[in-house]
């Protein structure tokens, strides 16, 4: 059980420290996009998190959820702003917030009852 | 059995390094995000609406006071642009005035349409005032520019009569006497065969043939020499 966590956790500190290397420039018209990304990202990576706790983990399902999500989410944001409704990008915030934090509260539980703590 | 356990743990590997992978990525657009968001709110970091508000009304005050300097600046070109042709009215109305004292005094050649008189005077009988009457005659009726045998008469021509001929301004000129009168020629014509006009008057006098001819293009000479006055000079207007 501890392997599990091992590899995202060295992948996740690869990642940090690529950030913070190679310092890559977004344009300023695009961070928004990239923003919305990122939680797109991050949503995918707790539910795949909890997936693989929840033993139903299908690796192929997380890759292309990963990159759908992330790039619909900003894809979604950029129509908002092209047809006028800027405030679409609240529709993606709240969707992603929420998918995120009920990924989060699922993952707490199980690793409760995993634990024999509940 | 051991197939299946090797199966299950190439499974557990594959799926391993595509987590790793993707929370890498998940590593690195955060960073990525945070570093950027970061630098972009301290480039524009106390932008707040009231600044925003100052820089707008600071911009505005120097547009407005810039749309004045071009307004004044155009004020400006305009009176120069009219001073100048001001000078260039008044330099044109100078040397047409110029022209016209030019012309007046006899110090140009002048050509155009008049009167020429051929007056012979077989008998030398004519005397200073025939001529100075004849003069008179053409000048009333507009004559611009006379001239005796050759001789440009102005305003300073002056004549006696000398043995037997007339002198014009010190040189003696004899009969036939040939006067050429530029002006209206109809008019100068009327002026000189009135009944009871100069031509009668000269012609009526023994001896003497008076011929007049309207000519179409006359021309008159300038005077011999400018005459430089040493005593009067101009009043200075005030």
């Amino acid at each position: 059980m501890r392997r599990l966590y091992l590899v995202p956790l060295l992948g996740l500190m690869a990642g940090v420290l690529l950030g913070f290397v190679l310092k890559i420039p977004i344009p300023a018209a695009y961070v928004k996009y990239f923003g919305i990304a990122v939680l797109a990202a991050l949503d995918s990576a707790f539910g795949g998190l909890r997936a693989s706790l929840e033993k139903n983990f299908n690796d192929r399902l997380f890759v292309t959820g990963f990159f759908s999500n992330t790039l619909m989410a900003a894809f979604i944001v950029y129509i908002g702003d092209g047809i006028g409704v800027e405030e679409l990008y609240l529709a993606a915030v709240v969707a992603f917030g929420v998918r995120l934090f009920r990924n989060l509260a699922l993952i707490r539980r199980h690793i409760f009852r995993s634990r024999g703590w509940e | 059995m051991g197939d299946i356990f090797h199966l299950h743990h190439v499974q557990i590997k594959r799926t391993e390094i595509t987590i790793g992978i993707i929370c890498a990525l998940v590593g690195f657009l955060l960073v990525n995000q945070l570093r950027v968001q970061r630098s972009l709110s301290q480039q524009l970091p106390a932008l707040t609406e009231q600044n925003l508000g100052q820089i707008i009304r600071e911009l505005n005050v120097e547009a407005e006071s810039l749309q004045r300097e071009v307004t004044d600046l155009r004020i400006k070109l305009y009176r120069y642009e009219r001073e100048e042709a001001d000078k260039k009215t008044i330099l044109n109305e100078a040397a047409q005035k110029l022209e016209n004292l030019r012309i007046v005094t006899g110090l140009v050649g002048v050509e155009g349409q008049g009167v020429q008189i051929q007056l012979d005077d077989k008998k030398g009988l004519l005397g200073s005032y025939d001529m100075l009457d004849l003069i008179q005659e053409l000048r009333t009726a507009g004559a611009e520019a006379i001239s005796i045998n050759g001789r440009r008469v102005t305003a300073r021509t002056a004549f006696r009569r000398r043995r037997g001929g007339l002198w014009i301004n010190g040189s003696a000129i004899n009969s036939p006497y040939e006067i050429r009168a530029i002006g209206d020629s109809e008019t100068l014509y009327q002026g000189v065969v009135l009944a009871g006009g100069i031509r009668d008057v000269l012609g009526s006098l023994g001896g003497v043939s008076f011929e007049i001819a309207k000519v179409s293009d006359l021309s008159i000479p300038a005077i011999g020499r400018e005459i430089q006055p040493l005593y009067a000079t101009p009043i200075e207007e005030e």
